[in-house]
């Protein structure tokens, strides 16, 4: 009986442990010197080599297929910036994006104030939040960025026609994914800002990163649309698509608003 | 003597700064005696009597499925345990059917993965897939939180639950949650046996003594399920040709492995198996002890079949009977609101 007894006090214990942590909201700022959330915008800029990616237009890939592209999204989340005076990793709560080239290109969120060198994220969802239940915001299910079974959530996706596709109406539906074991198409990208920039609360960092489209075809794995018609599902091949478009981002440019 | 979890205690403390927020109240959650501690993690979706209330409308409600006809409940009825009453496929959009037999709901706390092959990695998210199936409710989930968002009860109800009148997916998520978290079943009489409060007839004894020799490795106690995948020696079903865990894991091993399905409430919600091919009792134990098909992943349990004699299988059932739970499958909190 004492057990028990022991238990609901140390649950009860527990709880009110959580009540204090989750109420004294710990986050980056607390650290010494006093630091103020300072805006970053990091800027996408989808692209088909070195034009622009316009929907709808026709391109021609590494094997001289022709395509048009119908959707591109992805996921770009869990920003670190480093630190030039301290060498500190910061990482950014809650940084959660989809580019989408039909919506939102940017990524709006503050960091602590300081000098920063080096930026990176994570391309695709992490796997804690791939498993923590309903979400919301970016990773709103209602997205249709979420397989509705044990896949979790698309990471990247890319739609389009060519006449390289024999699939109704020459689609073809490159749907990424896969966030656990072998098959994780997760990574993380990181860049050197060009210099070190000063985070402050009243200017704002805007920061250009390059998407390359043409980048999922090739380097290091071939990938023709002929050949990979329909990709809707985490495995072997899905991966293989992760290992390319992990590499189409580069980056442009970093500067003050 | 029910250990009662605080957790849910957690939600008020924080909101106070909140302003005009309305105060939730925390439902406490009771693990009956003898149960195990709960997989599910209540601190992140604390449960409150304003979101379990919620979750109990959304759950009866067909505004969850394309045509209004197939709310959850259309195929979790309480009186069957919160499985689909005497069907082997349940019957969704347009007049189809789903792909494989509905499971009680209940003791979802205990659980970490969900369907019959695991396919889902968190019961928050669950809803999602019979929400959009187009053969069950096959519905846009843009399209529910719509229709949600267009009913002044729903805007009052979520406001009741979160704070505001925001309706999202992730809401009635949570809300689904609660509701669904809150169904434990653990009083049958078996439960009250093991408490002390009734004792086992001598058929139900016998039963039990053979349960736990012959069938409680799979099926163990007090869940009576391990929540393993296993291939228990079922013929394919041509038509379906469901290949259970596999079609998760794309790995050979788990070809034709399903969850073992806990065996409580077990009169309420036949007929069994994944495809509910079994209408009754004696054709499972007829199985297990005569019929069980080889295949490369069954079950070394079940390489030599469950020899059971008929006296055994007449005493089976009737401790299996003992698992029947009339108080949940009875509790006025869970059944349709008003």
């Amino acid at each position: 009986m004492k057990m028990r007894v022991t238990r609901v006090t140390g649950l009860m214990a527990l709880s009110l442990a959580l009540i204090v942590t989750s109420c004294n909201k710990r986050t980056v700022e607390d650290q010494n010197p006093p630091t103020v959330p300072s805006p970053v915008e990091v800027r996408f800029q989808n692209k088909v080599g070195f034009d622009n990616l316009v929907l709808n237009t026709q391109y021609s890939n590494q094997f001289l297929e022709f395509f048009r592209v119908t959707e591109f999204k992805y996921y770009v989340s869990n920003f670190q910036f480093i630190n030039s005076n301290t060498g500190d990793t910061i990482s950014i709560p809650e940084t959660y994006f989809l580019i989408d080239e039909k919506g939102s290109k940017t990524a709006s969120f503050n960091i602590p104030s300081g000098d920063y060198y080096e930026m990176s994220f994570l391309v695709g969802v992490d796997a804690a939040r791939n498993e923590s239940g309903a979400q919301t915001g970016a990773l709103d299910p209602a997205l249709g960025m979420f397989w509705d079974r044990t896949k979790g959530y698309i990471m990247a996706k890319m739609e389009g026609t060519s006449p390289a596709s024999t699939q109704p109406g020459n689609v073809f539906r490159w749907h990424i994914g896969g966030y656990k074991g072998q098959y994780s198409v997760l990574g993380r990208r990181t860049f050197k800002l060009g210099g070190t920039f000063n985070a402050s609360a009243n200017r704002k960092i805007i920061i250009n990163i390059a998407a390359d489209a043409r980048a999922w075809f090739a380097n290091p794995n071939n990938l023709s649309i002929g050949a990979n018609q329909l990709v809707t599902e985490p495995g072997e091949l899905a991966k293989k698509f992760g290992q390319n478009y992990f590499k189409m981002f580069s980056f442009i440019s970093a500067a003050y608003e | 003597m029910a250990l009662v979890l605080t957790g849910a205690l957690l939600t008020e403390s924080c909101r106070k700064s909140d302003g005009g927020a309305p105060a939730t109240t925390p439902m406490s959650f009771t693990i009956p005696q003898g149960f195990p501690a709960t997989k599910h993690d209540f601190t992140a979706n604390p449960v409150t009597k304003e979101g379990f209330e919620l979750g109990r409308k959304l759950f009866y409600d067909g505004k969850l499925s394309k045509d209004g006809n197939f709310p959850c409940a259309s195929c979790h009825q309480q009186f069957a345990a919160f499985a689909t009453f005497d069907h082997d496929l349940s019957h969704g959009f347009n007049n189809q059917f789903t792909t494989r037999n509905a499971p009680g709901l209940f003791n979802l706390a205990w659980q970490s993965n969900f369907h019959w092959d695991g396919g889902i990695n968190n019961l928050e998210v669950q809803p999602l897939a019979p929400i959009t199936a187009p053969n069950e409710m096959a519905e846009d989930i843009n399209a529910v939180v719509e229709k949600l968002k267009q009913d002044e009860k729903y805007r009052t109800m979520f406001r009741s639950a979160f704070g505001t009148e925001e309706i999202n997916s992730q809401r009635m998520l949570k809300a689904l949650t609660q509701f669904m978290l809150m169904m434990t079943s653990g009083n049958s009489k078996y439960d009250k046996v093991k408490r002390g409060e009734e004792t086992f007839n001598i058929a139900e004894q016998t039963g039990y003594e053979i349960f736990k020799a012959k069938c409680a490795s799979c099926h163990v106690e007090p869940l009576f399920t391990d929540h393993s995948y296993r291939n228990n020696g079922l013929a394919v079903n041509s038509f379906l040709k469901d290949p259970g865990r596999m079609r998760i894991t794309n790995k050979k091993e788990d070809s034709l492995k399903f969850k073992v399905p806990t065996l409580r409430n077990i009169y309420e919600t036949y007929p069994y198996m994944h495809d509910g091919r079994f209408w009754n009792l004696s054709q499972v134990l007829e199985h297990y002890s005569t019929g069980i098909n080889q295949s490369n992943t069954l079950d070394p349990l079940l390489q030599n079949k469950i020899p059971l004699t008929a006296t055994d299988k007449f005493n089976l059932i009737y401790f299996l009977g003992t698992l029947s739970d009339t108080s949940f499958t009875k509790d006025k909190r869970f059944v349709q609101p008003l």
